[in-house]
């Protein structure tokens, strides 16, 4: 039904597409992906995008220097982003989770790719059983019509991954932020210096778990929390053990510096400085 | 909350089987709500990055149909 060169054309066409949405994410190409090319066949334009991840992580190290900024839209900001020095650390964590999130998209193209292909072959072999079955049919129509289910499968097949995609966007951009965060932190007061994690008001029941006690934040060494991975443990270890948040996809948990000699939490858990509430 | 008067006749663990059921395939078709960023500034980036993305994958069906009903 289809030919090895159609085959490789869906392919192609599957990388290219995804490749470009890389390349917006992170301002860099994937390898096997000629931005060029994408240009001259109009997939992309012309302009050269700056790294969303590089924004979102910038912006984490600003709000830790000052937190004001946090509430400032990105238009009045853009500039200063764009414009800060940057140390050698801070140049390696934004190529470290420009690679990070690329990995993650590519991982998703290649499950576009996978199921494309799955796809095809199914419905190869359907039309293989039709045609022998029901010798009514003719052939053509029959392989219209499985040609028309592909379509709609694919395009099925396509939501999931835009959910998907979303995902993976929206915890990278928060995981780049935190990185920056916490960055911004250990430029101030020292990788010594304690932190607590802030759950978001609907957080779920690991990070409640995780990050507070009795309601109260837990107060933890900044590099005991940066040095700890979430990805590969099991629950009971990120209970005890966490590292920085997201712990989990979605996660919108916050670490904020926390002073024990001049901070103290109230009777709901809220940060006051000591003398006070 | 008003109660629900259902006629049917199924046995009772027939109907628990066939109302749960029912209650999954609804609960499936509910949209999760879409979840934002405090900060402005992470929903502006994020809101860019999907809708190229949404773009791409528009961009991405189109020519493989084409492919496929050449």
């Amino acid at each position: 039904m289809l030919n090895k060169a159609q085959v490789e054309e869906i392919s192609k066409i599957i990388r290219e597409h995804i490749g470009a949405a890389i390349y917006t994410l992170t301002a860099s190409a994937p390898s096997g992906v000629d931005i060029q090319h994408l240009r001259d066949i109009g997939i992309i334009d012309a302009t050269v995008p700056t790294s969303a991840i590089a924004d979102a992580y910038l912006f984490g190290v600003l709000t830790a220097l000052t937190p004001a900024i946090a509430s400032a839209p990105l238009s009045t900001i853009k500039d200063l982003l764009r414009k800060l020095p940057l140390s050698s650390f801070e140049k390696t964590s934004i190529k470290w989770l420009n690679e990070s999130a690329a990995l993650y998209c590519q991982g998703l193209g290649n499950r576009i790719d996978a199921t494309t292909m799955r796809i095809m072959h199914d419905a190869e072999k359907a039309l293989a059983m039709t045609t022998s079955i029901r010798e009514t049919m003719a052939n053509a129509a029959a392989e219209r019509k499985t040609l028309g289910e592909m379509v709609t499968l694919l395009r099925r097949a396509t939501g999931d991954v835009q959910r998907d995609w979303h995902r993976i966007v929206n915890t990278e951009l928060h995981a780049a932020r935190t990185q920056g965060v916490a960055h911004g932190i250990e430029k101030q007061f020292g990788a010594d210096a304690s932190v607590i994690v802030r759950p978001h008001p609907d957080c779920c029941d690991l990070c409640r778990a995780a990050y507070l006690h009795g309601g109260v934040p837990k107060v933890f060494k900044l590099a005991d929390l940066a040095a700890r991975n979430n990805v590969g443990r099991t629950t009971a270890e990120l209970r005890t053990a966490p590292g920085l948040p997201g712990l989990h996809p979605f996660c919108a948990c916050e670490v904020s510096y926390f002073n024990p000699e001049i901070h103290k939490f109230n009777d709901q858990g809220q940060i006051v400085f000591k003398g006070k509430g | 909350m008003p109660g629900v008067r259902v006629e049917h006749n199924l046995s009772d663990c027939a109907l628990v089987e066939v109302l749960e059921k029912a209650l999954g395939e609804a609960r499936k078709k509910i949209p999760a709500p879409a979840r934002k960023f405090d900060q402005p500034v992470l929903e502006s980036l994020s809101g860019r990055v999907k809708a190229v993305f949404d773009v791409q994958m528009k961009k991405m069906l189109k020519r493989v149909e084409a492919v496929l009903l050449d």
